[in-house]
């Protein structure tokens, strides 16, 4: 099921309205029962696989309390379990050479067609597998203690607002909550629908705006370059909104439900270095990488060489997580290439460090080398990206420079509410998210009544008559 | 309150957005100016196919048109039909329409977008009806058809989009020596269909490849697709259609798989056709098309066009009419100043 569709909303709707008025057991049995239905609702084989992963990460986690030195060896059935099913499903494909067809056939399913072995990838398949292995990592370490019940674990890791794209979540921090009974509160119900809209201004009007040019620009078969370096902002604005907007409307859902879900965007376009941008951009896998590979890795605790090797190995992962294709194993490269020549500028001379620059030109700096990896992202087809690389500023005419500006006029235009949004970023945080010394409840209510409002009249406005699935979906 | 800003934006009727446009009158002409006995319709399987300049030399003293754009489908090519193709006096003796298997089931399939625009210009007042069918929404009742008109597709949405693009388009006036009329015409210029990667142009033939369910049962239920009113509009015009059925890419082994499903459909799509008394083709299973001469999808290599063009014409030799006398002709174009003057 997806969030802007209109099964969603009366799902949802259906819940809420019965979910407040069940006691606490209830209530997770009831989320639950949804999460796997909204689960089930795109294909019910993706619930057997999602079920037989957590039950083995159920018992694994439980026996390590149980017999301590043999901890290792259940996390090693975890991690073979885990890794196994998402190379077996995400890389399989890749990792022969494009014969996962024959493979399957060689098993035995003869019937099944090439469309029928790409339908088999269940959606969030590589979301929800790093969150199990980050909760068994966890209880490996002691850092928590393993979850007992049996069905609170299940809604911990398919609990579905956040299932299918994230963000990740740690068990120390959702799965407290989903043990804990919850109490409705007015005011953080209000922010919820306010986030929930906003996110639905982003996709409808923002994202799939940007897309459409986006993609007019990506199909041409030699676009100058000019043109393509729009249609590469049009990406980077397409990609940030839809992602975000998931994420809000995930964040608002599991909000009206008592929730809590974690941050997974904190204004990444106005980082001012690489490894700034990946402290604000997809937070949570940033950390997922941050704690589960390069920390363990050595992280920066070791020789330069070694930890430039650890950034490299971080970030190559990183891209090879996002699909089994070169380009994302180039982009993840890139940056694993960037934040190691950050790292040595910051190193360098003092005089010529970033920190000595003003902060604008490095945050454009920033967001053009972002965005030269949005282009190794977006592009799959490595033929044509060598036909892009190899385009000439110069030889692009009068007439193509205006079609460009005029390509990121319109994305500039459709991007208006992000824009106004971060620059009223600061009095938004103070005004209309909840805090202790908030204004009283009935200006509150008005001024989000009036956002909501707004965000409706801009949805209605301004959403693109062709939507699209959330581009996470794929991941 | 946001119910309430909800009903200011629905006060102007939706199917302001189902309105025709005004009319391609150009493309009226061009094809009363032949008038061409044979004429062809299609998409990128006409021209990514076949030679259009040999066809006509081979097809002598035959005259051949083509009505064509990249990535149309059915209801696109029912309006072609109904309004230009069979108005022309004399009309067309033949009309071939080039599709892919269930380019005929899956009406709605590019109706949206910029395909509403182009498919806008092509109908006439009264042919809303014909894109209710695409919508499905001739059935659509109760609450979902109160949610379509509430939060579908709207008028003012569509303005409000072309502001913002009108709005760009003035500053890219501003950024450079092309006035504003002449950076819109560039602009259309650079994406139009000739301009795209070529498998984005076949984009589409794959996505039939995955229809499922509804589509795959052929009906030719006048509220589900175009068929029956194909057929009405011919015979109304006396015009004799052939539904060519083109050859897809083969794999390696040169040959193109069918499921049963398709091949069901197929089977119960000729038996219509053939019960109405209009031809079917079909060219799947020619093994001289091979994989070879395929550059990418369905779209054949520019060296194969001419060894195409001359297979297409062989195995449509023996539907082709014979040509207008001149009686025909001349009553055709008294016939057609009679209607200007009206």
């Amino acid at each position: 099921m997806i969030f802007h569709s209109f099964q969603y909303v009366v799902f949802f709707v259906a819940l809420i309205s019965v979910y407040w008025w069940l006691p606490f057991r209830g209530q997770n049995l009831l989320l639950l029962a949804a999460s796997y239905f909204f689960y089930g609702f795109v294909h019910p084989w993706f619930l057997i696989l999602l079920t037989a992963t957590a039950l083995i990460d159920y018992f694994t986690s439980n026996r390590m309390a149980l017999d301590p030195a043999r901890k290792r060896f259940y996390l090693g059935i975890t991690l073979v379990a885990n890794l196994g099913v998402l190379c077996s499903f995400k890389y399989l494909d890749f990792l022969s050479g494009g014969h996962a067809l024959e493979i399957v056939h060689w098993l035995g399913f003869k019937q099944m067609t090439a469309q029928d072995v790409a339908a088999l990838l269940p959606v969030g398949l590589s979301f929800y597998t790093f969150q199990s292995i980050a909760y068994v990592m966890d209880v490996y370490r002691g850092e928590i203690q393993p979850q007992r019940k049996l069905l609170d674990f299940l809604l911990f890791v398919s609990f579905f607002p956040q299932l299918v794209a994230g963000p990740i979540q740690r068990a120390a921090f959702l799965s407290g909550q989903l043990t804990k009974p919850r109490v409705f509160d007015a005011r953080i119900a209000r922010s919820a629908v306010v986030l929930i809209l906003w996110g639905y201004l982003k996709k409808l009007a923002i994202a799939d705006n940007a897309a459409t040019i986006c993609n007019k620009v990506f199909s041409l078969d030699q676009p100058s370059w000019p043109v393509l370096w729009a249609g590469v902002f049009a990406f980077a604005v397409q990609i940030f909104a839809d992602f975000s907007a998931y994420t809000d409307i995930a964040r608002g859902s599991a909000r009206l439900l008592g929730i809590d879900i974690a941050q997974n965007f904190n204004h990444p376009y106005l980082a001012s270095s690489p490894p700034d941008f990946w402290r604000r951009w997809h937070i949570s896998l940033s950390t997922w990488f941050r704690d589960y590979v390069y920390i363990p890795l050595g992280g920066g605790r070791c020789s330069q060489g070694r930890v430039m090797v650890n950034i490299m190995l971080t970030f190559l992962l990183s891209g090879l997580w996002h699909g089994a294709s070169w380009n994302y194993l180039l982009w993840g490269a890139y940056h694993g290439a960037l934040l190691v020549l950050w790292r040595l500028w910051e190193r360098g001379p003092e005089a010529w460090r970033p920190d000595r620059f003003w902060r604008w030109p490095q945050i454009l700096l920033t967001f053009g080398l972002v965005n030269f990896g949005w282009l190794l992202f977006r592009e799959t087809d490595l033929r044509m990206l060598g036909k892009y690389l190899s385009s000439n500023p110069f030889a692009a005419s009068g007439a193509e420079w205006q079609t460009a500006v005029y390509l990121f006029t319109s994305v500039l235009l459709f991007a208006l509410p992000i824009i106004i949004q971060t620059a009223l970023h600061p009095w938004i945080e103070r005004h209309l998210h909840y805090t202790d010394d908030a204004p009283p409840p009935w200006s509150w209510a008005l001024l989000q009544g009036v956002t909501a409002a707004l965000l409706i009249v801009g949805i209605r406005l301004l959403a693109a008559p062709d939507s699209s699935d959330f581009i996470y979906f794929q991941f | 309150m946001p119910l309430g800003a909800i009903s200011c934006f629905t006060v102007e009727r939706k199917d302001e957005l189902e309105r025709p446009l005004e009319f391609d009158s150009e493309r009226m002409e061009r094809l009363q100016n032949g008038p061409s006995e044979v004429v062809l319709i299609g998409n990128s399987m006409v021209y990514c196919r076949l030679n259009t300049h040999y066809l006509p030399d081979l097809l002598a003293p035959l005259s051949v048109e083509m009505v064509t754009e990249g990535g149309t489908r059915s209801l696109q090519w029912f309006l072609w039909f109904k309004n230009y193709v069979a108005e022309v006096k004399p009309a067309p003796k033949v009309v071939l329409i080039l599709y892919r298997d269930y380019d005929f089931g899956r009406v709605d399939f590019r109706v949206a977008g910029t395909y509403l625009d182009t498919i806008r210009k092509s109908m006439r007042k009264g042919d809303e009806k014909y894109l209710w069918i695409a919508r499905g929404q001739s059935q659509i009742r109760g609450p979902a058809g109160w949610l379509e008109e509430t939060f579908g597709e709207h008028p003012q949405n569509t303005k409000k989009r072309k502001r913002v693009e009108d709005a760009a388009m003035d500053v890219a006036a501003l950024a450079g020596s092309l006035p504003e009329p002449e950076v819109r015409k560039y602009v259309k210029g650079a994406f139009s269909m000739d301009k795209l990667r070529s498998d984005i142009q076949d984009a589409g033939a794959s996505e039939n490849d995955n229809l499922k369910g509804i589509a795959c049962q052929f009906t030719a239920d006048a509220d589900k697709n175009y068929l029956s009113h194909f057929d009405q509009v011919a015979r109304e015009h006396g015009i004799k259609l052939v539904f060519y059925r083109v050859r897809r890419r083969p794999d390696d082994s040169n040959t193109v798989h069918q499921a049963a499903t398709l091949a069901d459909y197929t089977r119960d799509f000729r038996k219509w056709i053939e019960a109405r008394g209009h031809a079917w083709v079909d060219e799947t299973d020619d093994e001289e098309i091979t994989l070879s001469m395929f550059r990418d999808g369905d779209h054949l290599f520019k060296e194969s066009y001419n060894r195409y063009t001359e297979m297409f014409v062989e195995r449509i030799r023996h539907l082709l009419p014979k040509p207008y006398t001149p009686e025909e002709i001349a009553a055709g174009k008294a016939a057609a100043r009679n209607l200007l003057i009206q």
